[in-house]
């Protein structure tokens, strides 16, 4: 189901799209849907991209530690006895939800800036009233635990795409 | 040969790294545009710079122009490994003095693909 407003420039396909690509390219891996219940608690994760100029929004990858673990292991080639340690853990998936961002960017006209990918946890760092517009969602099946990646959008945003 | 790796994700500094090193590169490192210049002023001579766009302190872009003014750094091919992939932001970096440009994600193939278009792949792994 879309979440889309009718006048965005982003769309679930575009993003689902470019998840493939990263998920493909950067961690060697198939996007498997997540089937299971839908993961409404914010998750103990939170990295995330602002995307700021004609198109104000951010990008969001949600999971449980131990899913950013997966990702992070499987974007660095660790073997199964390499312990990554945290920082090296949200190094990894700050960059995942940089290249998502970037090329969710890629799909836009005008003139909008990539920021710095942020990773967030604890009780405090949910965003959703933030960003208050949500425009994109897909939630995706890493070993069993669920990803969300999301998309949301400010009210200032004008319309552009390519 | 020799590589200067340029990303302030070390993840992605490890991913890069890797690929070149096993091309045959000798791979230093550096975490933002600064500590680039640094590793360059110290008197490192790399043949090759991959560099992220954005990033804290100093961006890429940045990190370019400030290469493309010395001249005892012209002998160094510059190439932007980012994911930034508008034209505009392309054309950019290339009149700026980068000579290729990799649009993130990116496979290990395709890296060298754009060496080989570069003339740097080490000639014992050069198809």
């Amino acid at each position: 189901m879309s979440l889309l407003p009718e006048t965005s420039p982003i769309d679930d396909e575009l993003v689902r799209a470019v998840v493939d690509q990263v998920w493909e390219s950067l961690l060697g891996a198939e996007v498997v849907p997540w089937y299971g219940e839908d993961p409404v608690a914010p998750p103990a994760l939170q990295a995330q991209v602002t995307l700021t100029g004609d198109w104000n929004g951010l990008v969001r990858l949600g999971c449980a530690e131990g899913a950013a673990e997966g990702i992070a292991a499987a974007m660095l080639m660790a073997g199964a006895d390499e312990e990554l340690p945290p920082e090296d853990v949200h190094d990894a998936v700050g960059e995942v939800v940089n290249v998502v961002g970037g090329n969710v960017k890629g799909a836009l006209l005008g003139d909008t800036a990539l920021g710095l990918p942020r990773v967030l946890t604890g009780p405090d760092h949910d965003t959703r009233t933030v960003a208050a517009v949500p425009v994109s969602r897909c939630v995706l099946d890493w070993h069993g635990l669920p990803v969300t990646v999301e998309v949301f959008t400010h009210e200032n945003t004008k319309e552009c795409r390519s | 040969m020799r590589a200067l790796v340029v990303d302030d994700s070390r993840a992605m500094r490890r991913i890069v790294a890797r690929i070149l090193t096993g091309l045959g590169y000798e791979v230093a490192e550096a975490g933002d545009g600064q500590q680039a210049l640094e590793v360059l002023a110290s008197g490192a001579k790399p043949d090759l710079a991959c560099i992220d766009w954005n990033m804290p302190v100093m961006d890429g872009l940045t990190f370019v122009v400030k290469v493309r003014e010395n001249p005892q750094w012209r002998d160094i091919t510059l190439m932007m490994v980012t994911t930034e992939s508008e034209h505009s932001q392309i054309v950019r970096a290339l009149a700026a003095g980068a000579h290729e440009y990799l649009i993130k994600p990116f496979t290990p193939d395709s890296l060298r693909e754009k060496l080989d278009l570069l003339g740097l792949l080490p000639s014992e792994v050069a198809s």
